[in-house]
């Protein structure tokens, strides 16, 4: 199928949250297992239920190439999971397994976008089967001497118990479903089971529709048939048929049609997984289709409960992140109208120690709400540790180094909207570690290091802030290198000598700077860590380097807690009262006298402090406001700091430090270029009022 | 409020909602008596301290607080090219929603709901459009009321925003 179909559009969302959470999962299970070169029977069971549950979820989709090769691990662990000790034939099943996981994460990815078709999985499915024929150790021709073999025929081989006598008594009735109804096999599967409630046994060709969706195509051309015991319940089953929909017409038989049910059940679904992967190499690995019965007939009932078991064991339900947002924004506004309530003027020289008592009870809830609705937004880094894991794994083995991963403090919380921004940005990070920093063994054990690389990913909570930490055991950051390189590309603006080492190490994350001269495919493009260092800002956070010649560099990552709530220093400007993030404060003053303050070429007023000149922005004059004072002594001066430049603005009179909640402008005011213009938002303030609040970034620019 | 109107309504009688489409929220600038569409109006409030936002037209007065929910407000008088009249008791700020977008206007006084007889509008002419956003003229009793194409209104923005 090229694209998905219009009726579950709905469930998509949910399909592919639920999938990358099931992936994620299990690159997790295969890195451990490869860590000690074991699958343990845990494990497997493990990747039992994710693969079955992304088979059983795919196919619902649609998604039959997702679905094929889903199907085509299970196989593999199913003889795994047979005999333990049979995974030991084979070393590549972890790379095979990742690669399919890779496989389903750029399904998924992808499925979203316009005209999106199925890529294809026939090489990955073919190297399935490859590594089934390994695992199975033996010539398969004979197909008795694998003990899994009989039971690795069968389509469903979660089935546990195969009990079922070949018969062809009983009724027959012959199923045909409306033409281009779509998902034949799972309307099958729903049709048989209404109608095992009525009879003893039931035996259908195709066998197991629901768990192969290329018998959907089957069912479509030539129809359900079923075989049901015993024969006298026609009638019964003629009521079913009758109200069941998209059925276009049925007919009783009188007798067993000329194929043999149970042969064609054995065959039919297992040729059509295996067509694609047929090579010369897979065809005698084939298992031979034992002709014993296999129609267990728990094996439908049994089957489809088999996810939703697994997944009622977690306690966790997902919520969009819209709902959550909305749910901080409402929680925000409470907070601010208790302090409205409190602070209400109507109530000012009362004597009200009841309400009081009882304000003081409000508070204590809604700061407690507050908390939790902040709490709720919050993830562990694990996840994106976890990634971490396997693309160090992935590169290592490439490059031919050995890296090993240490994470600390991945249980360290931050905030979904934060956590998202800056998954690329580290990625990116890690890989400039393994390809650039960590040397090769022999190069590691001439320096006298450990030939294992490491690199630390580290998390802590530290005050309003969390700080990661990447650090690597590498080669370090040449300063002279660098500043070669910095020189060849003119982005020297002073003599060599006047550079510390801080400045040149920053000078890596100017645009268009790359110390590796090769590009490779991992890193070394030049766009790197500048873009890195403009991600990390966008969410408020702060990127800094150490770096040690030879012994290695770390990447501190500062990033606040939550991007909803911004500290603000507050200050008037005549009426109005403006709000600057005290991330870009540096510091404020009182002038004393102005023989400091002079002005510039073009009549511009500057201002020297310690020894540095800053322009003066006047707030009241950028944003046409009726000021309390005009000269400088009467008002404050605020120094503040963007990425690279200073300034000092220049307002009326501070009014303290505020904890705010940014709100963006409306809409309709968008039009207007109010952001151009140096405000970023607005925010409500505990009095009721509106307070602008000041980006440092766009004001030192347009100044 | 008009929300809340609607689907209660709709609930008792479809005819009633269809009803609404007639009706107009009246108010008056000067001694003159415009009318927005009923369906539009989310509430009224009186008049508050409205903060100032730099860079725009000089008919946005700025944004209030409405509940939480920053809303920008409109000198309708300014809008309409109308001499600006001190604030009191009587003046009125008017929140209309269109297109998920939500604004306050500042008028005189709100007068009234009326009811317009079905066809007894007259279109605006091409000039009065142009200049004072009007849809049509209509007479309830012997009021005459100039009825607002809100929508021209809001989404207008030819003025010089350098003022």
């Amino acid at each position: 199928m090229s694209a998905i179909d219009a009726s579950m559009e709905p469930m998509l969302d949910m399909f592919m949250f639920e999938t990358t959470t099931l992936l994620e999962q299990l690159d997790g299970i295969i890195l451990e297992a490869e860590k000690s070169k074991n699958f343990s029977e845990g494990h497997v069971a493990e990747i039992f239920r994710i693969m079955h549950t992304i088979k059983g979820s795919s196919s619902m989709m649609g998604l039959e190439a997702i679905s094929h090769l889903a199907h085509s691990v299970e196989d593999m662990f199913f003889i795994i999971r047979d005999d333990n000790s049979k995974q030991q034939r084979s070393n590549r099943i972890f790379d095979l397994v990742l690669q399919c996981s890779d496989y389903f994460k750029n399904e998924v990815d992808s499925i979203t976008g316009v005209g999106y078709e199925a890529s294809d999985s026939e090489e990955l499915n073919g190297e399935l089967k490859k590594e089934i024929a390994v695992l199975k150790g033996e010539a398969p021709a004979s197909g008795a001497a694998a003990p899994a073999a009989p039971k690795e025929t069968a389509t469903e081989p979660v089935a546990p118990t195969v009990v079922a006598a070949p018969t062809n008594e009983g009724g027959w009735v012959k199923v045909i479903f409306e033409d281009g109804c779509q998902m034949e096999n799972i309307r099958a599967f729903m049709l048989i089971n209404q109608i095992k409630e009525c009879c003893e046994k039931i035996e259908t060709v195709p066998s197991h529709p629901e768990a192969n969706s290329a018998s959907a195509e089957e069912i479509a051309k030539n129809g359900l048939l079923i075989n049901f015991f015993p024969a006298n319940i026609e009638n019964e089953i003629d009521v079913i048929l009758n109200t069941a929909m998209n059925i276009s017409s049925y007919e009783f038989l009188k007798e067993a049609p000329a194929e043999e049910p149970v042969v064609v059940e054995e065959k039919a679904p297992e040729v059509k997984v295996e067509e694609p992967a047929k090579t010369a190499e897979v065809a005698p690995a084939q298992p031979a289709p034992a002709p014993t019965p296999a129609a267990p007939k728990a094996a439908p009932a049994t089957a489809p409960k088999e996810p939703a078991s697994g997944g009622g064991k977690q306690s966790l339900i997902s919520v969009k992140q819209d709902k959550l947002d909305q749910l901080m924004d409402v929680v925000s506004e409470l907070v601010i109208s208790e302090s409205m309530v409190a602070s209400n003027p109507d109530l000012k020289g009362l004597q009200l120690d009841n309400f009081n008592k009882a304000m003081r009870e409000l508070r204590k809830l809604t700061d407690e709400l507050q908390d939790i609705s902040m709490s709720m937004r919050m993830v562990t880094l694990q996840s994106l540790f976890q990634k971490m894991n396997r693309i160090i794994r992935d590169m290592s083995k490439k490059l031919g180094k050995q890296v090993e991963l240490v994470t600390i403090g991945e249980d360290t919380e931050i905030d979904k909207t934060i956590n998202d921004l800056i998954q690329d940005p580290f990625m990116h990070m890690v890989r400039n570690a393994v390809d650039h920093a960590i040397e090769m063994p022999e190069e590691r054990i001439a320096k006298g290091k450990d030939p294992v690389g490491k690199v630390t990913l580290s998390a802590q909570n530290v005050g309003g802030e969390i700080v990661i930490g990447i650090q690597d055991d590498g080669k370090g950051l040449d300063p002279e290198t660098i500043l070669a390189k910095a020189r060849a590309k003119n982005l020297l603006t002073k003599p060599d000598n006047e550079y510390s080492p801080k400045e040149i190490y920053n000078m890596i994350m100017m645009p268009g700077f790359s110390t590796n001269t090769v590009v490779t495919e991992f890193s070394g493009r030049g766009v790197g860590m500048d873009v890195v260092k403009k991600n990390i800002e966008k969410c408020g956070g702060t990127l800094s380097i150490e770096s040690a010649l030879g012994k290695g560099t770390t990447f501190w990552i500062n990033i606040p807690l939550t991007l909803a709530i911004i500290d603000t220093l507050q200050f008037y400007v005549g009426d109005t009262v403006f709000a600057m993030p005290i991330t870009s404060i540096s510091q404020s003053f009182k002038i004393s006298d102005d023989t400091k303050v002079f002005l510039d070429t073009d009549g511009s007023e500057m201002i020297m402090v310690r020894n540095e000149c800053f322009p003066i922005i006047r707030l009241h004059n950028v944003y046409n406001v009726e000021p309390k004072y005009t000269k400088l002594e009467d008002g404050i001066i605020i120094l503040i700091e963007s990425a690279d430049k200073k300034a000092c603005i220049f307002a009326d009179q501070l009014i303290g430090e505020q904890q705010i909640v940014l709100k963006p402008f409306p809409k309709f005011l968008a039009r207007y270029n109010i952001k151009q213009s140096g405000l970023s938002g607005c925010t409500i303030l505990g009095d009721g009022s509106i307070s602008l609040i000041l980006d440092a970034n766009v004001l030192i620019r347009n100044e | 409020m008009a929300n809340e109107l609607v689907t209660t309504t709709a609930t008792n009688n479809n005819v009633v909602v269809d009803d609404l489409d007639n009706k107009v929220m009246s108010f008056f600038i000067e001694d003159v008596c415009y009318g927005v569409d009923l369906k539009n109006v989310i509430e009224i409030i009186s008049i508050q301290y409205i903060t100032t936002v730099p860079n725009v037209p000089h008919y946005i007065k700025g944004i209030i607080n409405l509940r939480g929910k920053i809303i920008p407000i409109i000198e309708t008088r300014f809008k309409l090219d109308i001499e600006a009249k001190e604030y009191d008791d009587k003046t009125c700020i008017i929140i209309v929603e269109l297109d998920d977008i939500q604004i306050g206007l500042i008028v005189d006084s709100v007068h009234e709901v009326m009811t317009l007889a079905n066809g007894s509008t007259i279109p605006a002419k091409k000039e009065q459009r142009d200049k004072k956003y009007l849809k049509g003229v209509n007479k309830v009793g012997n009021q005459m009321v100039l009825t607002l194409d809100l929508s021209f209104f809001i989404n207008d923005d030819n003025v010089d925003i350098a003022e």
